[in-house]
C-alpha cells in the first residue's frame, strides 16, 4: 500500500532491502552504537544516506557520556563553561531545566519542575497542580464521546491555535487532514520542545501524558474519514526529543497503560519516537523526516503534512501543549483563555506559570516569578527573550506589553528568559548567532551559509542586509525567524550591538 | 490566469513552470524538470502577491500577481549571490547566474569552502569547492538511476555531499552519469566534461569551442537509447543522453562513456588476406575480387551470417545478396543465439514475434514480472526504469536463479534451479486458474484452447513442481496472486527464458500467463522481450533468418514472391536455408564451404562445440569487422567496416522502434561503411545495386514490407517509429494486439517440463550448474567495452559462486579457478557472491581468455535452434 504521492525513494528502497522489518529505526540503531555499515545493512539503507543521518544529529555526531546544557538560561547562569573546557563532554540545547538557575549537566538529577497558576481555573496545568492528577478513564471518555464532526465543530468554535509557536488554527489543520481520502493517516504529537527557556511540554509529558494521548485520540477520530466502515487506519506517534529521556519513558508507559486498559479508539496505536538532537526537528516537516529515520531537514511546503506527511500519508502534527488542552475543551466546550509560560533567568522563582492571554510581562514576572532574583541589583532587569531564539527581545521599558499571539508576534511557545544588566545585547546576540549556526539544518542556502556569517558582520548595515536575506529567502521558520530577536536587539540596544567608532 | 510582470499568462504547474513557459528568466539551480527537486538554493525567489516565495515549489494559482524584478528582489539576489560565492567557487550555470546578478565577489568570509577533490573513479570527477549543495546529484541518482550513491552529510554550514566510503570509486556508483548531466556547477563531473574544458571554473574566457552535436542511436543493447554525440574534429569528445524517448536523457556506463573504441589504434584500417597462413594487408580491389571469385566458384555452398550490430539497411542487403544474388536461403543472424525462441514462441502464441508494448508502459504497470532478465546490468536504462516504477509503488516479481539487483528489491523472487522455467511457469498458471485470478472475458473473447489448457494444468500445482524448481510453493502462489490481481500486469523477459532446451516453449508459457489475465493489447501490460543487441530486432525484421524473408514473409508463399521478385529482379529461392548451428554442422560435413560473417565474433560468443570445427573446415571464411576479433583471426579475408558512430542507417530497438543512426564521425581512413562494402561485393558477384545511400535502401524495404510501408528517413527524423507503420502518415504502433490478437485468437500452449538432455550427466562428476550472462560494464564479446576504461571498472572475468559451495570446494574469494564441463574448460577468478544460490555458478561471456562458451554443450532449443547457454553441468576447482 502506497500513498499517491510523496513516497520517499530512499525509504522504499530500504523497505525492500531489509531482511526483516527491524523494530528500531535507523536513528535508534546509530544511537545504540552501530557503525554506518552495520546500520545500513540492518535497515537496508544506502550507505551514503546512513552517513547523512549519522552526521546530522547532535547525539550521533558527537556521542558523549556527559552533556552540558548550552541553552539560554544555563549559558547566562553563573559558572557556565563550554564543553570544550570540559574534556569528554558535549553540548546540548537545551535540557529543559532552565528553572534550576545553574549550568545544568546530564549527570545531575533534575529538580522537580515548579509550577503555578495565575488563573482560577487552569487548563494546561489542570492535572499537575496539587495532588491527584488526571483520571485517565475520564480523559479518554471525554474524547470518545463526541462524533468526529462534533469534535471539529467544538474545536473551531473554541478558536484553539497551535501552541508550538506558529499559532495555526487547530480545527483548520484537522479539517484539512480529514478532507484527504487516504487509507492511512497519522497524528503526531510534537514533543520536540527545542526552544531554550521552554519546559512545559516536558512537564506535561512527564506528569500528564494521558492528556496528550487523549488529545491525540480526539485528533485520530476527527481526521478518520472512513466513517462507520472503519477501513482506514490512523496511527499515532509521540515525538520526544532525546534531551527528555524521562518524558519519553513516561510517554511509553502511559501508552502501555492506555492500551492495556482499552482506552484508545479501536485500531489506533501510538508509538514513541525519540529524537537525537536537532532543533529544526521541531519544525513539522523536519520532525516527520526524523520519525522516518532520515535527516531532520525542513522540506518545502506545499505539500503540507495534512496532505502528504509521514511516509507520504496525511498527517496532523500538533504540539504537546495543544493536544493536552483538547480533552478539556471537548468536555467543557469553553474557549481556552490561558497559556503556559516558562520563566527562567533573572527571576526569583522560575516556574511554569499558567496565565491568561493579555497579561503583561511585568505582571507575569511579578506574580508568577516572584519578581527579580534576589541577588539582582535594582532595577534588576534589562531585557527578556520571549519565545525562544526565533522569538522576541523586549527591553525592560516594554515589559508592559500584553502577551498574546496578536499583541506580540513571536510569542512562540511562551518561554521567557529574563536578563539583568550583566548581560550585554552583544552577548545575547552572540549566543543567538551561535545557536542559529549550530542548529541550522543546512537544507537551504541563506540559512546554511548565512547563519554561520551572522557573528562576523562588520557593521549594522551588513548585518541587516544578511537578516533581510535570511528572512526573505529561508525555506522554513527557522531561518525566517532567526532575524526576529536580532532586529529587536538592534532596535533597542544599537550601541551595544555596534559601538560607535572610538567608543570602545 | 496569472499576472506575470507586465503580461497575463495561464496558471499551470508551479510559478517556475509558468515563468519558463512564458520565457521569463528565473534562475533555478536546484530544480530540474527530469527529477523535480527544488527549494534548496533559493535562487528562484519571486514576489507573489507581495510575498517572496520560491518559484520552484510554489503552485501557480489563478489570480496571483507575480513579480520577477523589483528592487527588493535585486537586493536579495545580490546578497544571496554573495553568500553562494562565500560557500562555493562560482562555476558552470551557477557562475552565469551570479554574473547575471552582478556578483563578482563576496563581502562574506569564504570560510565555508570545501577543497575536497576525488578522481579515484575512471569516469566520475568530484570537486567540492564548487558544490552549492543543490542536491541535484542526489535527486538524479535517486530518481533516475535509483542507485542512492549520494546523500548530504553534516548539518548547517558543514553540510556537504557524501557518497559513503572515502574514495568515490568504492561507492555504489554504476557510472550512469545522470548526476553529471544535472550538476549545475561541475562539482560532480566526469572525465569527458573535464577534458573538454580543462578546469572550467578557472577559465576566464568562454568555454571550449562548440562541438557539433549529432543525435544517433546507442549500440550497446536493444533499448535504443538516443545519444547526443558531441564531436570536435574527428573525435567524440562527450556523449549525452538525448531528451527524447526511449531514454529521456538517461544513459548507462556503456552508452555514455564507451566511445573511444571508434578511434582506437586496434581498429582495422585495411583489408587483410591470408597468404602463407598469415593475414596480411591487401587492397580493397584485391579483397573484393577474392571474395567474389570464391563465392562465385562455391555458389550453392555459401552461407551468410548477418550482424545485429549493423543497420537494418545492411542486414537487408546481406540477405538480399545471399538470396537474390547467390541463390540461397542460408542466411541467419545472432537472434539465433538469443531471442529466436522469443520470436518463435510469441509468433505461435500471439501471431507476432516481437514486444507487444513499449518501454514507456513500464511507468504505467502496477505489477511487473521480470523473467530471466538481469535488466539493470544488461539493459541498464530499462532496468533503471523498472526500479523507478517499483520505488513509486509498482509490485515486482522476478524469476531468476540469481539474486540480481532487481531480485533483491522484488516483492517476490522466484529463485528457481536453472533449466526449470517450464515447470515454474506451469505452476504459476496453475495458481492463476485454480484460484480464479483470470480475466474470463478476455479468455473467452480473445483466446482459444483454454479448456484443454485448464485440464493440462491440473497436475502442475506449485506444491508438486517445487521438487523440480526448488521454489517454495508459497512464493509461487504469492507471485501468481500479485500478477493475477494486477490491474496492469506487465512482463519483460530476457535470455534466461530463451536460451534453453525448452526456450521457445517457455516464451509460449509466458504468453499463456498474459492471455490468462488479459494482460495484452492495452497500456501498461504485455509480453516484452528485452532484446540483447542494438539491432537484433532489426536483423530478424530484415529477413536474416533462413525461413523468413524481410518482414517475416515466407519465401514459399507465391504472393510474397510476387512482391519481392519484381523489386529484387531475381527469383527468390524457396528451398529452406540452414540455421546458424546447422551451418557449422554443414561446414563440418562439407556441404557449406564458404561463409560470410558480418560483424559477429562467433568464436567467442557461440558454443565452442559448434563453431571451431565448422569454421576450420571452410575453404573461404570472410569476416567484416572493426577489430581483429577471435573470428576474424581465423578468416581468409577480413574487410574493415565502420562502427555505429561512422555510418548512416537505422536500428530497430526492442520496442520495435526504428530509429536513425547518423554518422557522428567521418569514416576511419581505410575502412568503409558496411553497406558500401556489401554493395561492392554484390556488384562483384554479378548483382549490382542502385543505391545512393542508406535512405534509398530503406525506401526499397518500405516497398517490400507492408509493416514498413510508411517508413522513410524523413518520417523517422521526428523521433523514430514503432512498426507496423502501414502508411506515410501513420504515427507508428506503440501497442500490438489492441483490437484483436494478431493471430486471430491467442493460443494456449500445453507444454510439459522435460529436463534438458544436456543435464543428463553424472551429478557426482559435474555437481554444479553454470549459468551465463552479461555484466554491466561490458557488452557481448567485449571488443568495444574492453577497449575502454570500463576495463578498469571490471578488469577480469569472475566466477560467481555461493559461499557454501566455495567452502565445500576450498575456494577462497579471488582464487584462480578452472571450470570444467563435459565439453570444455574455462578459467576465471572466484568471487564469492551473496547473489548466488548454492549449487549454481555464474560466468559472463565477455572475456575471450575465459572461454566461457567452450563449456556450452550441443543442446539447442528444440524449436528454434538456440543454444542452451543458460544451464550447463560443471565442476569447479582451484586452478
Amino acid at each position: 500500500m502506497h500513498p499517491a504521492s510523496g513516497m520517499n525513494p530512499v525509504l522504499e528502497w530500504a523497505r525492500r532491502h531489509q531482511r526483516e522489518a527491524p523494530d528500531e529505526n535507523l536513528i535508534d540503531d546509530l544511537r545504540a552504537g552501530m557503525s554506518v555499515d552495520q546500520a545500513a545493512e540492518r535497515q537496508g539503507m544506502p550507505r551514503a544516506a546512513v552517513h547523512g543521518v549519522q552526521s546530522y544529529y547532535e547525539y550521533l555526531r558527537h556521542p558523549a557520556p556527559l552533556r552540558v546544557c548550552a541553552g539560554t538560561a544555563c549559558r547566562f547562569a553563573g559558572g557556565w563553561m563550554t564543553s570544550a573546557a570540559l574534556p569528554g563532554t558535549a553540548e546540548v540545547r537545551c535540557l529543559g531545566r532552565c528553572y534550576e538557575g545553574r549550568p545544568c549537566r546530564t549527570d545531575q538529577t533534575p529538580a522537580p519542575i515548579p509550577r503555578r497558576a495565575l488563573v482560577d481555573e487552569p487548563v494546561v496545568l489542570r492535572h499537575v497542580l496539587g495532588a491527584g492528577g488526571a483520571d485517565p478513564e475520564r480523559l479518554y471518555r471525554s474524547v470518545a464521546r463526541p462524533a468526529a464532526e462534533e469534535i471539529l465543530a467544538t474545536l473551531a468554535a473554541s478558536g484553539l491555535r497551535g501552541r508550538g509557536g506558529a499559532a495555526f488554527p487547530t480545527a483548520a489543520k484537522w479539517e484539512a487532514a480529514r478532507r484527504v481520502d487516504a487509507p492511512v493517516k497519522y497524528v503526531v504529537a510534537n514533543g520536540d520542545e527545542g526552544d531554550p527557556g521552554s519546559y512545559v511540554d516536558r512537564l506535561l509529558l512527564e506528569e500528564d501524558p494521558h492528556a496528550v494521548l487523549a488529545g491525540m485520540c480526539a485528533c485520530a477520530r476527527a481526521i478518520d474519514s472512513s466513517g462507520a466502515s472503519g477501513q482506514n487506519v490512523v496511527r499515532g506517534v509521540v515525538y520526544v526529543r532525546a534531551e527528555y529521556p524521562a518524558a519519553a519513558a513516561r510517554a511509553c508507559r502511559a501508552i502501555a497503560e492506555a492500551t492495556e486498559a482499552g482506552l484508545l479508539p479501536p485500531g489506533f496505536a501510538i508509538e514513541v519516537h525519540v529524537g537525537a538532537g536537532s532543533y529544526v526537528c521541531g519544525e513539522e516537516t523536519a520532525l516527520l523526516r526524523g520519525i522516518e529515520g532520515l535527516r531532520g531537514e525542513a522540506q518545502p511546503r506545499p505539500p503540507y503534512p495534512t496532505e502528504c506527511g509521514l511516509h507520504g500519508w496525511p498527517t496532523v502534527v500538533q504540539n504537546v501543549e495543544t493536544l493536552a488542552i483538547v480533552p478539556w475543551l471537548l468536555e467543557s466546550g469553553r474557549k481556552p483563555a490561558s497559556k503556559a509560560f516558562c520563566l527562567s533567568g533573572a527571576v526569583a522563582s522560575p516556574a511554569v506559570v499558567e496565565a491568561g492571554f493579555g497579561i503583561s510581562l511585568a505582571e507575569l514576572l511579578a506574580r508568577g516569578g516572584g519578581g527579580a532574583a534576589p541577588r539582582m541589583p535594582c532595577p534588576p532587569w534589562k531585557m527578556a527573550l520571549i519565545g525562544g531564539p526565533m522569538g522576541r527581545v523586549l527591553p525592560v521599558a516594554a515589559f508592559d506589553t500584553p502577551l498574546g499571539y496578536d499583541t506580540l508576534p513571536g510569542l512562540g511557545h511562551g518561554g521567557v528568559v529574563v536578563f539583568d544588566a550583566a548581560v550585554s545585547a552583544r552577548d545575547l546576540a552572540g549566543h543567538l548567532f551561535e545557536f542559529a549556526a549550530s542548529e541550522s539544518c543546512g537544507a537551504c542556502t541563506p540559512c546554511r551559509v548565512g547563519t554561520a556569517q551572522l557573528g562576523h558582520r562588520p557593521d549594522r548595515a551588513a548585518l541587516e542586509r544578511l537578516l533581510d536575506t535570511l528572512e526573505l529567502g529561508s525555506m522554513c521558520g527557522f531561518g525566517q525567524g532567526v532575524p526576529r530577536p536580532i532586529r529587536d536587539l538592534l532596535q533597542h540596544f544599537p550601541d551595544e550591538m555596534f559601538p560607535a567608532r572610538g567608543a570602545r | 490566469m496569472i499576472q506575470l510582470d507586465d503580461r497575463t499568462v495561464t496558471a499551470a504547474g508551479t510559478i517556475l513552470d509558468v515563468c519558463r513557459a512564458a520565457g521569463v528568466d528565473v534562475p533555478a539551480l536546484c530544480h530540474h524538470p527530469r527529477v523535480g527537486g527544488g527549494g534548496h538554493c533559493r535562487a528562484c525567489m519571486v514576489e507573489v502577491d507581495g510575498r517572496m516565495v520560491a518559484a520552484c515549489t510554489t503552485p501557480a494559482r489563478d489570480g496571483s500577481v507575480v513579480v520577477t524584478q523589483s528592487e527588493r528582489l535585486r537586493a536579495y539576489r545580490r546578497d544571496l549571490g554573495e553568500l553562494m560565492h562565500a560557500e562555493a567557487a562560482p562555476a558552470g550555470v551557477a557562475a552565469t547566474v551570479l554574473a547575471g546578478w552582478g556578483v563578482d565577489g563576496t563581502r562574506y568570509e569564504a570560510r565555508q569552502r570545501v577543497s575536497r577533490q576525488d578522481a579515484s573513479h575512471p569516469y566520475l570527477r568530484l570537486d567540492l569547492e564548487t558544490c552549492i549543495r543543490c542536491r541535484l546529484c542526489e535527486e538524479a541518482c535517486n530518481r533516475i538511476q535509483g542507485q542512492f550513491v549520494y546523500a548530504f552529510a553534516g548539518r548547517g554550514s558543514e553540510t556537504i555531499v557524501t557518497w559513503g566510503p572515502d574514495r568515490f570509486v568504492d561507492s555504489d556508483c554504476v557510472a550512469c552519469g545522470a548526476c553529471t548531466a544535472l550538476c549545475p556547477t561541475g562539482a560532480v563531473s566526469d572525465r569527458d566534461r573535464r577534458a573538454l574544458a580543462d578546469e572550467p571554473r578557472r577559465a576566464a574566457g568562454p568555454a571550449a569551442p562548440p562541438a557539433a552535436v549529432v543525435q544517433t542511436t546507442c549500440t550497446f543493447c536493444g533499448v535504443g537509447c538516443q545519444l547526443a554525440v558531441h564531436v570536435a574534429g574527428d573525435r567524440v569528445v562527450r556523449v549525452e543522453g538525448a531528451d527524447t524517448p526511449p531514454n529521456h536523457g538517461h544513459l548507462c556506463v556503456k552508452g555514455r562513456y564507451v566511445h573511444g573504441f571508434a578511434r582506437h589504434p586496434d581498429r582495422l584500417r585495411t583489408p587483410l588476406i591470408r597468404r602463407d597462413g598469415a593475414l596480411v594487408p591487401c587492397s580493397w580491389d584485391e579483397a573484393i575480387a577474392a571474395v567474389a571469385e570464391a563465392f562465385t566458384r562455391l555458389r550453392g555452398h555459401v552461407a551468410g551470417l548477418s550482424s545485429s550490430r549493423c543497420t537494418n539497411e545492411e542486414n537487408y542487403l546481406l540477405q538480399k545478396w545471399m538470396r537474390a544474388g547467390l541463390g540461397t536461403n542460408h542466411v541467419d543472424c545472432c537472434a539465433r543465439v538469443c531471442h529466436a525462441p522469443t520470436a518463435r514462441g510469441m509468433r505461435e502464441s500471439l501471431g507476432t514475434g516481437a514486444a507487444t508494448n513499449s518501454f514507456a508502459d513500464i511507468d504505467q504497470a502496477d505489477v511487473i514480472l521480470v523473467a530471466g532478465s538481469n535488466s539493470t546490468e544488461a539493459h541498464p536504462v530499462v532496468g533503471a526504469r523498472i526500479k523507478q516504477a517499483v520505488l513509486r509503488g509498482a509490485r515486482l516479481v522476478v524469476i531468476d536463479p540469481r539474486r540480481t539487483e532487481l531480485a533483491a528489491m522484488a516483492d517476490v523472487h522466484l529463485a528457481l534451479r536453472p533449466g526449470t522455467n517450464v515447470a515454474l511457469l506451469n505452476s504459476l498458471a496453475h495458481v492463476l486458474v485454480t484460484e480464479d485470478l483470470i480475466d474470463h472475458a478476455f479468455v473467452a473473447d480473445r483466446t482459444e484452447g483454454f479448456e484443454r489448457y485448464r485440464q493440462f494444468l491440473a497436475d502442475h500445482a506449485p506444491e508438486r513442481t517445487a521438487a523440480i524448481t526448488g521454489v517454495d510453493a508459497g512464493r509461487v502462489r504469492a507471485a501468481a496472486r500479485l500478477y493475477g490481481k494486477a490491474r496492469r500486469p506487465l512482463q519483460t523477459h530476457g535470455l534466461g527464458m530463451t536460451e534453453h532446451y525448452q526456450g521457445s516453449e517457455s516464451v509460449m508459457l509466458l504468453c499463456n500467463l498474459a492471455l490468462l489475465v488479459g494482460g495484452l493489447g492495452r497500456v501498461g501490460v504485455g509480453v516484452n522481450p528485452l532484446r540483447g543487441q542494438n539491432n537484433v530486432q532489426g536483423a530478424a525484421d530484415m529477413g536474416c533468418q533462413p525461413d523468413l524473408l524481410t518482414g517475416y514473409a515466407s519465401p514459399q508463399a507465391p504472393d510474397v514472391r510476387a512482391r519481392f521478385e519484381p523489386v529484387w529482379g531475381r527469383p527468390v529461392p524457396t528451398e529452406p536455408g540452414l540455421t546458424l548451428p546447422q551451418m557449422y554442422r554443414a561446414a563440418r560435413e562439407g556441404s557449406i564451404r564458404a561463409m560470410f560473417i558480418l560483424g559477429e565474433d562467433v568464436v567467442q560468443t557461440d558454443p565452442g562445440a559448434h563453431v571451431d570445427a565448422g569454421l576450420a573446415a571452410l575453404e573461404m571464411l570472410v569476416v567484416q569487422e572493426i577489430f581483429l576479433s577471435e573470428t576474424a583471426r581465423r578468416a581468409h579475408i577480413v574487410l574493415p567496416g565502420a562502427s555505429g558512430l561512422e555510418k548512416d542507417g537505422t536500428f530497430t530497438s526492442g520496442e520495435r522502434r526504428i530509429q536513425r543512426v547518423r554518422a557522428a564521425l567521418p569514416p576511419l581512413p581505410g575502412a568503409r561503411p558496411d553497406w558500401e562494402i556489401l554493395c561492392a561485393l554484390m556488384a562483384a558477384t554479378g548483382y549490382p545495386q542502385p543505391y545512393r545511400g542508406p535512405a534509398d535502401i530503406m525506401d526499397e524495404i518500405a516497398r517490400v514490407v507492408p509493416a514498413f510501408a510508411g517508413v522513410s528517413y524523413a518520417h523517422l527524423d521526428a523521433g523514430g517509429l514503432q512498426w507496423p507503420v502501414p502508411a506515410a502518415d501513420h504515427p507508428g504502433t506503440a501497442i500490438l494486439h489492441t483490437e484483436r490478437v494478431a493471430r486471430g485468437r491467442g493460443a494456449f500452449a500445453c507444454v510439459a517440463y522435460e529436463p534438458s538432455p544436456g543435464l543428463d550427466v553424472d551429478p557426482a562428476a559435474y555437481p554444479l550448474r553454470l549459468t551465463t550472462g552479461r555484466v554491466l560494464e561490458h557488452y557481448n564479446c567485449g571488443t568495444m567495452t574492453r577497449r575502454s576504461d570500463n576495463a578498469r571498472l571490471r578488469p577480469c572475468d569472475e566466477l560467481e559462486l555461493a559461499a557454501a559451495d566455495a567452502d565445500r570446494l576450498g575456494i577462497g574469494d579471488g582464487d584462480a579457478v578452472v571450470v570444467r564441463s563435459p565439453h570444455g574448460e574455462a578459467r576465471a577468478v572466484a568471487r564469492i557472491s551473496p547473489r548466488m544460490a548454492e549449487g549454481t555458478v555464474f560466468l559472463s561471456f565477455h572475456y575471450a581468455e575465459t572461454g566461457t562458451n567452450r563449456l556450452i554443450g550441443p543442446v539447442l532449443d528444440r524449436l528454434a535452434d538456440c543454444p542452451e547457454y543458460k544451464v550447463t553441468p560443471v565442476v569447479v576447482a582451484r586452478a
